[in-house]
């Protein structure tokens, strides 16, 4: 849909009344309920009616599957705080017109290079939004944060409720408080013998704990849905067998979709991790890196809502390493699945910025990862 | 050449051929699993509960193959329990089941004057003297066999690749190995009456490890492990008949010849 140039006889814009002044597509007036238009130069691609951040979440759902030319895209907005500009910033948006604008906001547009007018400006928004994210200033842990307001975020919220285990008389840890709120990391390290491993086969379900309790989205591991959880192994072992990596992807598909689905989550998974071209390879014969990203496709391939890797960085070279914690990382970003990490390599906890619980020191008292 | 024919066209020759391509067809299958489920020992343990099955069968006049599979479910029942209830694995269950069954045979053949030779004939099978019966439950339990490998690839795949991770995702991975394990008895209980239990291997085995040094996939291997058993099962009974030498052994000596000239082959070429 083209939209015209309008020639605005009189109209207040930004600070100043202006008269007969050319006004572009995307500074026209919003009509008819309309709270987002996005423009690709003069073309209305995309209009929303929501409030809050609703529409510009659709409009990143729109953008996934547009194969317009994205260089030139402007937006009308109703109200833009920070959180507005953070992610318009990170849609690609250069032009923006919002009718009422923060402080905050425009600050954000203007480091972002963002061409910004408005119709009337404050000091902030009064949203608990623009409070949370004034202080920040990561733009991935920003954009993580709007993604947990929204509750876009695949994960499941894992609690640990003075959790202790022990066998033999020899006790690994007690009375651990873990809160992990739905698509938050964390990361478990600890010398061996610790638990590390033992705590996660109780998140799977096949150990229970002394005494306490676990819950995993408010029920015990036993009682979760099938393919909740997706477990990445430290290694797996050398083995003379054939199984080729769409064979190990393919797995973990959801046999209730139909054949073409399923055939288009393999493929998706295999490209979202880069190992398109190994589909067709035994998985033996892979570099522990190249495995690892297998593992992480199956996983996404399943749509796994809590990931459990088990030293994920084990036996892997400087580039494998580097490339998985790119991998996890983006997958923070994207599906944000509830992550949990064991390790004793202590530099992970530095690569990945994760908030740490180290078995052993654990303290008394709840640790609340994250923010909600 | 007319003479082969002939003899082909006789009908328990024709109904041994027809056996043995069944089977060659299918039991690879059963070799993959015990190959990857690591039921090497289970298959011998199998063998020695044939053995039972023929001293019973001769001591009390039953029919050897209905007597042979009950047993060997059995056999095999016991051990899943045995090792679900104890802290032994399947080869420790399995070698002890061995024993038992052994030191039962012989004490059947002692107490009803069975001659051991008999019994033992039974490990060289017998594809000539198959009935039709014969015939027909073999194509069963091929036909189940195909049938469970198909419509479960998805998850016998996992639980090949790791258990665990076949959990992980939901899978009834306690359930498909009993059923697994159940099949390769019922499939051992069959190659053993055409075979013998001595040649077992160049069926189930010798197959999967000759199309496992090119296979890529999972799904290569059944495939290619299939038609290399029916390759030397067709043709290695097609020149036992062509030579009067016995069809167990030819068979076998094809199997064990193309392993090693396949072997041969890969080693050359990664030197």
């Amino acid at each position: 849909m083209k939209a015209q140039k309008e020639i605005s006889p009189f109209r207040f814009y930004g600070n100043f009344f202006v008269f007969g002044e050319v006004v572009e597509p995307y500074k026209q007036p919003l009509k008819d309920g309309i709270t987002l238009c996005v423009y690709n130069n003069e073309e209305l691609i995309f209009s929303d009616r929501g409030r809050w951040l609703t529409p510009l979440f659709a409009l990143e759902a729109f953008l996934q599957t547009y194969e317009g030319d994205r260089s030139n895209l402007a937006a009308h907005d109703t109200a833009a705080g920070k959180a507005a500009a953070i992610l318009m910033v990170r849609l690609g948006i250069k032009r923006v017109h919002i009718n009422l604008m923060s402080d905050l906001a425009l600050t954000y547009y203007e480091a972002n290079g963002v061409e910004a007018s408005y119709e009337k400006k404050i000091e902030k928004l009064a949203c608990k939004t623009e409070t949370l994210l004034e202080e920040l200033t990561d733009a991935d842990e920003m954009y993580r944060l709007l993604r947990m307001r929204a509750k876009l975020v695949r994960g499941v919220s894992v609690e640990l409720q003075d959790a202790s285990f022990g066998y033999d008389g020899v006790l690994l840890f007690s009375h651990l408080n873990v809160s992990l709120p739905e698509g938050e990391r964390l990361l478990i390290q600890g010398d061996n013998g610790k638990g590390k491993t033992t705590l996660l086969k109780m998140l799977m379900g096949r150990l229970e704990p002394t005494s306490g309790k676990i819950l995993i989205d408010g029920l015990p591991p036993s009682q979760i849905k099938n393919r909740t959880i997706g477990y990445i192994k430290q290694q797996q072992t050398e083995q003379q067998f054939p199984v080729s990596v769409r064979e190990v992807v393919s797995m973990a598909t959801d046999s209730k979709l139909s054949k073409e689905r399923q055939k288009w989550e393999i493929d998706t998974a295999l490209r979202r991790v880069g190992i398109q071209e190994l589909q067709g390879r035994n998985f033996y014969t892979l570099s522990g890196g190249e495995r690892q990203k297998v593992a992480l496709a199956r996983c996404l391939c399943q749509k796994a809502q809590l990931l459990l890797l088990d030293e994920p960085t084990s036996f892997l070279d400087a580039t494998s390493r580097q490339a998985l914690i790119e991998t996890i990382k983006a997958l923070t970003l994207d599906e944000m699945p509830t992550i949990i990490v064991v390790t004793h390599d202590k530099q992970l906890e530095q690569d990945l910025g994760w908030p740490t619980l180290t078995l052993g020191q654990e303290r008394e008292g709840r640790e609340k990862v994250g923010k909600k | 050449m007319s003479d082969l024919l002939f003899m082909l066209s006789l009908a328990p020759v024709a109904k041994g051929l027809v056996a043995m391509t069944i089977a060659g067809l299918c039991f690879p299958a059963a070799g993959v699993m015990v190959l990857r489920l690591d039921l090497v020992p289970m298959r011998y343990m199998l063998m020695h509960g044939v053995i039972l099955g023929g001293a019973l069968s001769l001591a009390f006049s039953l029919p050897l193959l209905p007597v042979s599979i009950a047993l060997n479910l059995l056999l095999v029942l016991g051990m899943l329990k045995l090792t679900k209830d104890s802290s032994a694995g399947f080869g420790v269950s399995s070698a002890a089941a061995m024993v038992f069954t052994m030191a039962l045979a012989s004490i059947v053949m002692h107490v009803f004057d069975v001659p051991a030779k008999d019994t033992l004939q039974l490990l060289w099978g017998s594809p000539f003297a198959l009935r039709v019966s014969d015939v027909l439950g073999l194509l069963a339990i091929a036909l189940a066999l195909t049938l469970y490998v198909v419509f479960n690839f998805k998850s016998i795949s996992a639980i090949f690749f790791d258990q665990e991770i076949a959990q992980s995702l939901g899978m009834r991975v306690q359930a498909h190995h009993t059923a697994m394990v159940i099949v390769i008895a019922l499939v051992i209980a069959l190659a053993m009456k055409l075979l013998g239990a001595l040649l077992i291997d160049a069926l189930l085995i010798l197959p999967v490890l000759i199309a496992a040094r090119h296979a890529q996939s999972l799904k290569q291997l059944f495939i290619r492990a299939c038609l290399v058993g029916v390759f030397v099962s067709f043709f290695g009974f097609i020149a036992a008949v062509a030579t009067d030498l016995p069809p167990s052994g030819t068979i076998a000596l094809l199997s064990a010849f193309l392993y090693l000239i396949i072997t041969t082959i890969v080693q050359r070429k990664k030197s």
